[in-house]
């Protein structure tokens, strides 16, 4: 991973159209300003994270893995 | 009187709900904004089995969820008062708590999602997606010693 240290207000530039600014930093939080082109999507970490794990539940199971999951919880 | 309904269900054929099961989420699930309206399906009906999180409206969108606190002890989520807000309560111990899981094509790796549960008030049926503050996995396997 690229590290890089920034001071207030100072910025990153990625691919000519992406700007990100630190605008504020305490001693467990930055804020950070991103400027960037609509068709870039920005998100939080572990907003991205749980939409991929919901989007990997949602996969129907085989079914003889259905079978065996309701077996199996009949016998708790 | 509650109105009854037949719903088609991903895994489980043609369901009978009533409009009073409706667990209705504002925001929806992640990555699953638009879908507002689920029935929460209680097959196996013993503690600690998995349940059928059922979209009311899209029959092939479904979530297999356990409740949490059933199958983990401690658990002890620290959600952001807005998600509280959303659902209506004032306090976690209120709502009613399930992890989606997700299951591949072994069983034994069945993982749950500690890190962003699902919380149901019982009360008014009102469901949220939540991210917790806690340092818990989201995909934790189930079944530890498989």
């Amino acid at each position: 991973m690229l590290v890089i240290s920034r001071k207030i207000n100072e910025g990153l530039i990625i691919n000519d159209d992406i700007e990100i600014v630190i605008l504020e930093a305490s001693k467990d939080k930055v804020k950070i300003g991103i400027k960037a082109p609509k068709n870039v999507n920005v998100s939080r970490k572990e907003i991205y994270s749980t939409k991929q794990e919901n989007i990997t539940a949602s996969v129907c199971p085989r079914k003889e893995v259905l079978e065996e999951l309701i077996k199996s919880g009949k016998e708790k | 009187m509650s109105n009854s309904m037949k719903i088609n269900t991903r895994d489980l054929g043609e369901v009978s709900i009533y409009d009073n099961d409706i667990i209705t989420f504002q925001n929806g699930l992640f990555g699953f904004e638009d879908k507002s309206r689920f029935v929460l399906i209680d097959v196996i009906n013993k503690q600690g089995a998995p349940l059928w999180l059922q979209s009311v409206d899209a029959p092939s969108l479904c979530f297999i969820v356990f409740d949490t606190r059933s199958i983990i002890s401690g658990y002890e989520p620290q959600a952001l008062q807005e998600d509280l807000d959303l659902v209506g309560i004032d306090n976690i111990d209120e709502a009613k708590i399930f992890s989606i899981a997700s299951i591949g094509d072994d069983i034994r790796k069945t993982t749950i999602n500690l890190k962003s549960p699902v919380i149901i008030n019982s009360n008014n049926n009102m469901g949220v997606q939540a991210i917790l503050s806690n340092d818990y996995e989201l995909r934790y396997r189930l079944y530890q010693n498989a």
